[in-house]
């Protein structure tokens, strides 16, 4: 199943009236699940940052079992958080923490991955509810 | 030849005094205002959850019923999943403010007669004018996506007047800019100058009841900051797309 | 001393002062002046534009594939960019009339924009270095670096993509390969602007391509324009790409 949504870069509508772009209304932003497999491709490019990723069987949470379209931003706003077009490859481990389409497709919108060392990369200047910013920076 | 050497001499004085005073209207040098200059990036202080949350404190826009009506059936349009501006797919000129509410990081640069704000997002670098100069009357206004911007020191404040905009940008808090509508900011340093507080106050009768006021926040970038640059390719048809499940395999 | 005698001196010493306090003597209005060894560098600041006479432009000595190429290839392509917007980038936004050359009073950063929808360039004069080219994006304007060694600034520039008008004045074009060193100077007491460009590319030049230009300061009062683009206006799709009516 394709879903085509038009947009560009991050700016929620609410609020805003039609003048900005991406809808995030597809997405259950309230909600943070957790998907922890192999990436299968890291696409650096605009609109939109993908991470493919893929979540064998045996997961701690069996919902997220299969391979999911992980939408980040532009180069522009990742980079500025720390991301960079050599920070994965296909074939390495993923910890990805993202808000799920409400559909039940297998995408998602990034909020953050979690590196081995435990470091923290956003996707954007959104922190988790309660947490305050923690800086950015070039790559 | 003595009255000639005394009107020599104050003919001398007069013009040169003057102009010292007009230049200094129009001009204040760097070391009697503060620098702005730097890198610019609004980060989430108190944990939102979403970009969306970060915007959530800005007020609500008294807006004439006319707006509410547009914005209410926008809003609806778009929980929906409809497309409600081809903008971001043909990756038109992003009208002012909206860098300034976007995660992208701005730059200032300030010289003593003008001060550019250069965004990442694609749109015009805004050029806002020290040298006392006035708007240009209407009949020669030329409209654009940041309007004409004249700026005057009033102590550490920076006063931003600016009008002429294309009109068509949304403000946050619900309203939105026209080609009437009058924008004044207040530009000033906090915290020993690792805070920029930028308050917006927009005025347009056919949008705002009454002066739409909010003011956003912004932190100094990290020492070596560099500007990236927003690439938008509407002939690429990933341009107009968005999430795609993969194959299940 | 004589009453008209002190009339004469008071005036002179008021001017004198008055000169010393003025912003205006200290530099003209929009910050040029500088006095020649004192260390400070000088102020490119300002608005400058290139007239009919702005140009020295000598024949590029180019590679013989590169020679060999049809024109009409990079000429569709750079008509395909203006076409669809995309960012123009170095060197043709220094071709954009006029443009606003702004040097931080902080000394860090030059920025220069242009009214065409391009990025502005930004020249940082912190002392950094180039970009990790492992995690560098390259962007149409590259990375710049500049320092000034006496009166002249050297801006050394890496990075490039291959996006936008990528055709350099008297042949060849840009690529991600491309180095480009430039030299601004301030000429004819400050009202013109020298910016000489020597571009590096293997693939592309036989040997380094240098030609000049001069700018023009604009007159007082300049203001930016916003040449705007957009990609889905068809009229003007079909006028760029399409070939003209006979």
């Amino acid at each position: 199943m394709n879903i085509r949504i038009f947009g560009l870069s991050c700016l929620l509508s609410i609020g805003i009236p039609a003048f900005g772009h991406h809808s995030f209304a597809m997405f259950e932003l309230t909600k943070d699940v957790t998907y922890e497999g192999t990436v299968l491709e890291y696409r650096w490019e605009n609109p939109h940052t993908h991470i493919i990723v893929k979540v064998d069987p045996g997961a701690a949470d069996p919902a997220t079992v299969g391979a999911w379209d992980i939408e980040g931003g532009a180069t522009n706003i990742m980079g500025r958080q720390g991301w960079n077009r050599a920070t994965f490859k296909a074939g390495d481990h993923i910890k990805v923490v993202a808000h799920p389409m409400k559909d039940g497709t297998k995408g998602a919108s990034l909020f953050y991955v979690i590196l081995p060392d435990g470091k923290r990369l956003y996707h954007d200047i959104a922190r988790p509810k309660g947490e305050g910013s923690v800086g950015s920076s070039n790559p | 030849m003595r009255r000639l050497r005394l009107k020599s001499a104050m003919a001398l004085a007069i013009p040169l005094i003057w102009s010292v005073v007009a230049v200094g209207q129009g001009v204040r040098p760097s070391s009697s205002v503060p620098d702005l200059s730097g890198f610019w990036e609004r980060k989430d202080d108190v944990g939102s959850g979403s970009f969306g949350g970060t915007l959530e404190r800005i007020p609500k826009a008294a807006l004439s019923p006319e707006v509410i009506a547009a914005n209410r059936e926008a809003a609806a349009r778009q929980a929906r999943g409809e497309v409600v501006s081809l903008a971001s797919k043909w990756c038109l000129t992003n009208q002012y403010p909206f860098f300034m509410q976007h995660s992208a990081v701005w730059d200032i640069v300030q010289t003593d007669h003008e001060i550019v704000q250069v965004p990442e997002v694609h749109t015009f670098p805004r050029h806002i004018y020290l040298d006392g100069r006035p708007h240009p009357d209407l009949a020669h206004l030329q409209p654009s996506v940041n309007g004409h911007a004249i700026g005057r020191w009033e102590g550490d404040t920076l006063v931003v007047d600016t009008i002429g905009f294309v009109g068509g940008a949304g403000t946050p808090g619900g309203g939105r800019v026209g080609p009437n509508t009058h924008l004044v900011e207040r530009f000033r340093l906090r915290d020993g100058g690792k805070i920029l507080s930028v308050t917006f106050t927009w005025e347009d009768s056919s949008i705002y009841l009454s002066p739409h006021t909010y003011e956003l926040t912004y932190h100094t970038s990290d020492p070596g900051t560099y500007a990236f640059e927003e690439y938008c390719h509407a002939d690429d048809p990933v341009q107009g797309g968005s999430v795609v499940e993969p194959p299940q395999k | 001393m004589s009453f008209d005698q002190i009339s004469v001196h008071g005036a002179a010493v008021v001017t004198v002062v008055m000169a010393c306090l003025s912003p205006a003597a200290a530099q003209n209005a929009t910050g040029s002046a500088h006095a020649a060894g004192s260390g400070t560098p000088p102020n490119l600041s300002g608005y400058w534009e290139l007239h009919f006479d702005s140009r020295n432009v000598p024949p590029a000595s180019l590679q013989p594939e590169i020679a060999a190429e049809d024109a009409a290839i990079q000429y569709k392509r750079d008509m395909t960019e203006i076409r669809w917007c995309h960012f123009m980038g170095v060197p043709y936004a220094m071709e954009g009339s006029p443009i606003d050359i702004l040097q931080n009073r902080n000394a860090k950063e030059i920025i220069i924009t242009s009214s065409l929808r391009t990025p502005a360039r930004h020249i940082y004069t912190d002392g950094r270095s180039h970009v990790n080219p492992d995690v560098f994006d390259p962007v149409s304007n590259g990375h710049s670096i500049g320092h000034w060694e006496g009166d002249t600034l050297i801006v050394d520039t890496v990075g490039f993509s291959n996006e936008g008008l990528t055709r350099i004045p008297g042949g060849g074009r840009r690529t991600t390969g491309s180095h480009l060193v430039e030299r601004y100077r301030l000429v004819d007491g400050g009202e013109r602007l020298s910016v000489i460009f020597t571009w590096e590319d293997s693939k592309i030049f036989a040997r380094p391509h240098t030609y000049e230009f001069w700018y023009y300061r604009s007159p007082k009062g300049t203001e930016a324009r916003e040449f705007d683009c957009d990609a889905n206006d068809q009229e003007r799709a079909k006028f760029l790409v399409g070939t003209p009516a006979r």
